[in-house]
């Protein structure tokens, strides 16, 4: 019987044929894979590092919400990092944020300058395309 | 800020009492016989009008019931929308798609605490109207009793709106300045 030969047993041959399913070629070395996370925080950083705009409190019908600053709770801070949230779609970004800028300069001028930062930024440090950086100002800061 | 629906007021009450004159100097050309049907030789309780409807009654009062919703409905609505005023902004596009935008709600703090810090205000309260492109700005200031308006009211004009026009880069937004006086004076000691 076939059966009984051990070097047609399905066992000895899998992790052979495994290995080369995974492996198309010998120089592979694998992915690299970028948390959406990390891209928001490079995005946060490039906030923070910008003296005209920082964290935004957020807002309950209209108006700051009560105990912003405490309990976890962000509070309006032009030397803090905001919220800001990143989607990654293979190679594209998405990044979504949330600021206060100093009042009253000019906000053009300020997202302008964020957008350009960030933009360079995610590009130099993770390699990924960043097609739109959405800026909401949510607060201003006197 | 009133006068958001002036025009449409105008022209639906102009419509509506052409309508009533219409029906009145009908009723009084048939009076004087003007038809020719025998209308002033009629007594009041020969009506047509009201033996046509209630010789039709089983489909005539549901349909007028129905009408009649339909009309008180369309009356709230109106009631509503000019008790309402203009619709508030949300969120005020900065250049000019919604990938940058400030929040209306922010706007109108920032602009309520500056102009509230000045001495010789009492309160102040800013309303964000408009679409997100073309914002507008309703502000009313009341002053406390003692102050000088002249001054005061330069000062709102050339600093706090100069920097809500130099915030948003829109040197032509429209703002409209309501300044009031109430009776308290200001902080002194006598």
């Amino acid at each position: 019987m076939r059966t009984t030969q051990p070097t047609t047993t399905p066992r000895m041959e899998s992790p052979l044929a495994e290995a080369s399913r995974v492996l198309p070629e010998p120089d592979y070395l694998g992915d690299v894979v970028i948390s959406e996370r990390v891209v928001a925080k490079i995005a946060s950083q490039a906030v923070y590092e910008t003296p005209r705009a920082g964290a935004a409190a957020p807002r309950m019908f209209g108006s700051v919400m009560p105990g912003a600053g405490h309990m976890g709770i962000r509070a309006s801070d032009l030397a803090a990092r905001p919220k800001t949230s990143a989607q990654i779609d293979s190679s594209v970004v998405y990044v979504d944020m949330a600021i206060s800028v100093r009042w009253p300069e000019s906000l053009a001028d300020v997202t302008e300058r964020i957008r350009d930062t960030v933009e360079d930024r995610i590009k130099a440090w993770t390699g990924l395309t960043v097609a739109r950086v959405r800026i909401s100002v949510t607060d201003l800061v006197a | 800020m009133r006068g958001h629906a002036d025009r449409t007021n105008r022209t639906i009450m102009i419509v509506l009492g052409a309508i009533f004159a219409a029906i009145g100097g009908a009723i009084i050309a048939a009076n004087t016989g003007l038809f020719a049907s025998g209308f002033p030789q009629r007594t009041l309780l020969e009506n047509p009008a009201v033996a046509w409807i209630g010789g039709h009654s089983t489909w005539f009062w549901p349909i007028a019931a129905a009408a009649a919703t339909v009309l008180g409905a369309l009356a709230l609505f109106w009631l509503i929308k000019i008790l309402r005023g203009p619709p508030k902004a949300h969120d005020i596009s900065i250049d000019g798609s919604a990938r940058t935008t400030v929040g209306a709600t922010a706007l109108r703090d920032a602009l309520t605490n500056e102009i509230q810090s000045y001495r010789g205000v009492d309160a102040a309260r800013v309303r964000v109207y408009g679409d997100p492109i073309q914002p507008r700005l309703g502000v009313k200031v009341n002053l406390t009793a003692d102050a000088r308006v002249a001054e005061v009211r330069n000062r709102i004009e050339q600093q706090a709106l100069a920097h809500a026009r130099e915030a948003l880069d829109a040197p032509q937004m429209p703002v409209t300045l309501d300044l009031g006086v109430s009776k308290k004076s200001g902080p002194r000691v006598e």
